[in-house]
């Protein structure tokens, strides 16, 4: 009762009426503001990615595509190349005298161009956890010394596509969700390919990839990539007799050979260098 | 006469209220104004709420694929598009490139993420050569490099001749032209000295140290 009379009351009843109003006006300017905000992001936000969508979409369907197809050709690969991985490249127990007899057909292959000389004895110390480090030292020429490093990059990797860097497998993938999607099983087997096997034909396999593919976008990214990785060095260090020798000899693939540290000095003549180097011999856990 | 009078008691009522308005106080004028202002507020709430809830939505809904999104939707849905492309790109690598996961393709990439040797010799070689006396002539000799790809430590050791009392100077011009290259993290300012060689000349030795990124 009590309140009732302080609501009839005149003064408290316009107070009241007004403070009713303000609050609906506020509400009134939060609704309006919120509308405002929503029409600004549909325009900022909503169209761009209307037109993006689409797009999206669409390379998503193409990526599951290249999934599909590519799930069935890894199948049959997988198998051969793990047991190589697990026999020769990276084994429970180290084969030290298949490591011996690589260095050998390498520093003869130097030697016989006269690139490399006074090859000291190879020593092998005791395992550091599941690595062995491996000393030697040699005079070398500057072209001796490049194979010897292209050699030691190289020494571990099994297929085209491990001697490709991440970003280098990316951009080529990537191309063919443009240009040919059915090409990534022809790029899947070129990355699958024996490293050795392309650095004795690489203009075959090359070819080979390049027939699944038209447009000279891919064909100049293609080229540029196989100019500039690592497969340059596989091909200049397998040229010759070296590949045919390793070849003949079933020395490939190298195990693991990771360089620890490498020293070089000034050599006896102009262009040649003394070098002493440390590897690790990596085996499995 | 009756007409007359009814007319002057209605000017004389109409003036009353004129005079009355005219001296309406503030709070008379709040409450006149208080229920038109509560209603037109209340209205105005009213039809701003069904904007809200039902025209707005209607006319910013897109049609997408045949489904309807709005806004926040498609910015979700944008998002969740985004995220299974990469997880697909993902699924596509780790098919196209066997043994994802396993040592040998963790000690192959690691492998690969080292700086290749040969390619930080040309490097160095080719700023030791770019810098030249008067004449022409090479004045940076390296006689030692040693290169731990593991730790990333490039180390230099040689010694800056036939530059005359220039030498410090060309040492400096080494040390700036090798901290501007793009392997380099850090390089650790090797000593100034200036010694005398049994012929008069000056040679500078350096020992420069180089962490690599």
């Amino acid at each position: 009762m009590k309140i009732l009379s302080i609501i009839n009351r005149p003064k408290v009843r316009v107070i009241g009426l007004h403070i009713i109003a303000l609050t609906l006006l506020i509400i009134s300017a939060q609704i309006m503001s919120k509308q405002v905000r929503a029409i600004a992001n549909a325009s900022q936000v909503s169209l761009p990615l209307v037109a993006e969508l689409p797009v999206l979409e669409r390379r998503l369907n193409t990526i599951t595509q290249q999934i599909e197809m590519a799930e069935l050709n890894s199948v049959l690969k997988i198998g051969s190349q793990k047991e190589q991985v697990d026999v020769l490249i990276l084994p429970k127990e180290p084969d030290f005298d298949r490591l011996i007899s690589i260095f050998d057909v390498l520093q003869e292959g130097l030697k016989s161009k006269n690139i490399l000389k006074n090859a000291s004895k190879i020593d092998i110390g005791d395992p550091i956890e599941d690595a062995y480090p491996i000393h030697f030292s040699f005079d070398v020429h500057e072209e001796g010394l490049r194979k010897f490093l292209s050699f030691t990059r190289i020494a571990g990797l099994l297929t085209v596509g491990d001697a490709l860097s991440p970003e280098e497998r990316e951009m080529l993938i990537h191309k063919t969700e443009e240009e040919n999607p059915t090409g990534i099983i022809a790029l899947e087997q070129f990355f699958s390919t024996d490293l050795l096997r392309y650095a004795l034909d690489s203009r075959s396999h090359e070819e080979q990839l390049l027939r699944s593919f038209s447009s000279s976008d891919f064909v100049s990214l293609f080229r540029m990539t196989m100019q500039s990785s690592l497969l340059r060095e596989v091909r200049i260090l397998f040229e010759g007799d070296f590949g045919q020798l390793i070849d003949d000899h079933n020395l490939w693939p190298f195990p693991m050979l990771i360089m620890d540290s490498i020293n070089l000095k000034k050599g006896g003549a102009p262009k040649w260098r003394n070098v002493s180097v440390q590897l690790f011999l990596y085996t499995a856990h | 006469m009756e007409k007359i009078r009814f007319l002057r008691y209605n000017m004389g009522k109409t003036n009353m209220s004129l005079a009355s308005q005219k001296s309406s106080t503030p709070f008379q004028i709040l409450q006149r104004t208080s229920v038109p202002l509560v209603l037109f507020t209340l209205t105005l709430t009213c039809l701003l709420f069904l904007s809200q809830s039902v025209f707005l939505p209607a006319l910013l809904m897109v049609d997408i694929s045949g489904s309807k999104h709005n806004a926040h939707e498609l910015k979700t849905y944008h998002e969740a598009l985004l995220e299974q492309v990469k997880h697909k790109q993902e699924m596509r690598s780790n098919l196209v490139l066997s043994m994802q996961g396993t040592d040998y393709r963790k000690l192959s990439d690691w492998k690969q993420s080292h700086y290749p040797f040969q390619s930080l010799l040309s490097t160095v070689s080719q700023v030791s050569r770019s810098l030249h006396n008067k004449d022409g002539d090479q004045v940076v000799f390296i006689d030692n490099i040693k290169y731990f790809p593991v730790d990333g430590q490039l180390k230099l050791n040689g010694n800056v001749k036939n530059a005359g009392p220039r030498s410090m100077t060309i040492l400096a011009q080494l040390v700036e032209e090798l901290r501007s290259q793009p392997f380099v993290e850090s390089l650790k300012s090797p000593s100034f000295s200036r010694i005398e060689d049994s012929v008069g000349g000056f040679i500078t030795p350096f020992d420069i140290q180089i962490s690599l990124k």
